[in-house]
């Protein structure tokens, strides 16, 4: 059989599915159909040609299956978790175990409101269900919440995870999201509500090399509440992570930091919108992107400044290091400011190494391949550095230094 | 028995692109010796110091370099420190995210492995630190920092000496580094690199003007001019050089 043949209409595929699980929201349906499938003309998805990728999968398919994870394995052995397992998109309550007071109910998926991304209506399209994480007022969660998400083995099939927590006055929590086991096609709806004075660190893994991983996250942070997020890439086939935050109180103090690792074939897109809508909040984003092989890269940044959020500061910095002739990066900040008393400011850097650096690390007797390694790495550093969760934090500058000095 | 040299420079050419900057320099440099590479600007002297540690930029078309018997221009950078070079820049990098301390220990264990040495643990490690950072009366605040980030001037070349002090080379290059030092850094960074001399290493000391030679006193003093050597002489060439200026030499290595 040639790969022609293997190639699979998209649209088709999907049209099977609905047919076939019988969407409980046909709302979301007749959206998607009427607005279909990105593009390379999309504006949104102009550098992430999501079809494309899709078109190459065997037997492509969208819902869950039946089959049913047997076991799930953790990222950071070491780390006490409240397990939450997503197999194929849903809950599994077998396998998740939880040592902190977390509660967990499922309910139907929500009617649409608003959804303007193709892949957001069809995770409402064929959701079969909403996981929703309650977090008591005050409560202090002194475990991680892990979000694991597991195929069950099943490899050609796009899951819907809708995932909700709400975070209540007071309460905190660390949220650890990452994908286990064989490779994973994962179109998955988080949303956090963060309520006064509350506190979320929110921490994305993407590591395995075969994944497809579409996520559309919104954030809704109230007064005084304070959200770090951490969406660290160090593999996968196509990754495209769509971060929404609206900031609808004062006082708010929001970080979002991004690392990408990308080699091979991979590539990562980050869409990123930070919306002010209230006065005297802070919003900063570091995204930092190391290329090479052939992988491509996207960064995206949005901020928005409503006329009602006066005394903003709203920063953004991308920076990207591409390795290799054949690596790329587009990356496009987008500032809109409709109130006049504010500090906002982006930039975005896309060079090589320093070689007058790589030069005086050689010059001290430390090889070429271990100088490029250190200078990488003390790239990369101040990422990861404001991570509360220093476990976590620790796992993860590990990781980094293991792969960037691989081969060094 | 006649001393090998630490360095037996000869006939060395070079250039940078299309433009021919060193025409054929021979200097021999033997233990115990310090030697003072003097010339106007543009005469090569910056040139010299970078063909000696190995920047890629700088093209060898000739002559050849003779390092402890060995052929100094066949290694890479790396390797070159490792045998004992050691070059202090004149405009040291900022390394934001790296701190000096983590860098020497890296730095420090490359070269101990490369003569067969085990790495130094990392108290070993800060035993020796501590001693070295006495010669150049360094601060350990600042060694914890990113390597050079931030630094006055001062600091930075007070950060080369140091970093020469832990590596303990066989021939230290220092590149013009009296410049943008006031006459205390200038008074500490010469304190070091004296302290730091003995019978078996040697010193090149490039630099535009005298007052450097007045705390670090050289044996012999080479006086550069259009990539090549028009006059050696002792340490009072230097004194000359101060009082009449390079112009009398471009006359003299200039045929009328």
């Amino acid at each position: 059989m040639s790969s022609a043949a293997v190639k699979r209409d998209v649209m088709q595929a999907l049209e099977e599915s609905v047919q076939r699980h019988s969407s409980q929201n046909p709302g979301a349906w007749h959206a998607l159909k009427a607005i279909g499938l990105p593009t390379n003309k999309t504006e949104e998805y102009k550098f992430t040609p999501v079809v494309r990728f899709l078109e190459k999968i065997e037997g492509l398919e969208f819902g869950a299956t039946r089959t049913n994870a047997v076991s799930v394995t953790p990222l950071i052995p070491a780390l006490a978790t409240n397990l939450l397992v997503i197999d194929q998109g849903r809950y599994n309550a077998n396998l998740s175990s939880f040592v902190d007071p977390v509660k967990i109910t499922v309910r139907p998926v929500s009617a649409m409101k608003g959804q303007q991304d193709s892949f957001e209506l069809l995770n409402l399209t064929l959701a079969t269900e909403e996981i929703v994480i309650e977090i008591a007022p005050g409560s202090v969660i002194k475990n991680p919440i892990a979000i694991v998400h597991t195929s069950a083995g099943v490899t050609n099939t796009v899951f819907m995870p809708r995932i909700f927590f709400n975070i209540s006055r007071e309460a905190s929590v660390t949220i650890l999201d990452y994908a286990v086991g064989r490779t994973l096609l994962n179109n998955g709806y988080t949303h956090i509500g963060v309520a006064e004075n509350a506190q979320v660190e929110f921490i994305q893994v993407q590591n395995q090399p075969d994944d497809i991983q579409l996520c559309h996250t919104h954030i809704d942070l109230e007064a005084n509440s304070h959200v770090n997020c951490f969406t660290c890439s160090f593999d996968g086939r196509l990754t495209r992570n769509n971060l929404t935050l609206s900031i609808n109180g004062s006082g708010v103090d929001a970080h979002l930091y991004g690392l990408y690792l990308a080699t091979g074939k991979s590539h990562i897109d980050n869409h990123t919108v930070v919306d002010h809508r209230m006065p005297n909040s802070y919003s900063n984003q570091l995204y930092k992107g190391i290329m090479d092989g052939q992988a491509k890269g996207v960064f995206n940044g949005k901020i928005f400044v409503r006329p009602d959020a006066q005394k903003t500061n709203a920063f953004q910095s991308n920076r990207n290091i591409v390795l290799s002739e054949e690596a790329s990066v587009n990356t496009k900040p987008q500032l809109e400011i409709w109130a006049d008393d504010v500090k906002c400011s982006h930039g975005c850097t896309t060079g090589q190494l320093d070689e007058e650096a790589m030069f005086y690390l050689q010059s001290r007797g430390i090889g070429k391949s271990q100088a490029r390694a250190l200078l990488l790495q003390a790239f990369a550093a101040d990422v990861l550095s404001s991570m509360r969760h220093k476990v976590i934090r620790e796992y993860l500058e590990e990781r980094i230094s293991t792969r960037l000095h691989a081969g060094a | 028995m006649p001393m090998t040299p630490i360095i037996s420079i000869k006939n060395l050419q070079a250039r940078i692109e299309e433009k021919q900057i060193l025409n054929g320099i021979s200097l021999e440099v033997k233990p115990g010796e310090v030697h003072a590479i003097m010339g106007p600007n543009g005469s090569g002297k910056s040139t010299l110091a970078s063909v000696l540690s190995g920047r890629e930029e700088y093209e060898v078309t000739g002559g050849e370099v003779s390092f402890l018997g060995k052929d100094l221009l066949a290694m890479e950078p790396e390797v070159r420190a490792r045998e004992g070079v050691f070059m202090a820049f004149q405009y040291p990098v900022e390394i934001p995210g790296v701190s000096t301390v983590n860098f020497m220990k890296t730095a420090l264990n490359k070269i101990r492995e490369h003569h067969g040495l085990a790495p130094l643990d990392a108290v070993a490690f800060l035993k020796v630190m501590k001693e070295k950072m006495k010669l150049v009366e360094i601060d350990q605040a600042l060694l914890n920092r990113s390597l050079n980030e931030g630094f006055s001037g001062g600091e930075k070349k007070r950060n080369e000496i140091f970093q020469m002090a832990m590596l303990e080379p066989k021939l230290a290059i220092l590149d013009e580094t009296d410049s943008g030092l006031d006459i205390d850094a200038l008074r500490i960074v010469s304190n070091g690199v004296n302290k730091l001399r003995n019978k078996d290493n040697a010193v090149i000391v490039v630099t535009h003007y005298q007052r450097l030679l007045e705390y670090i006193v050289p044996d012999y003093v080479h006086v550069l001019y259009k990539g090549r050597i028009v006059k050696s002489g002792t340490k009072e060439l230097a004194l000359e050089l101060e009082a009449r200026g390079y112009d009398w030499l471009k006359a003299e290595a200039t045929p009328a």
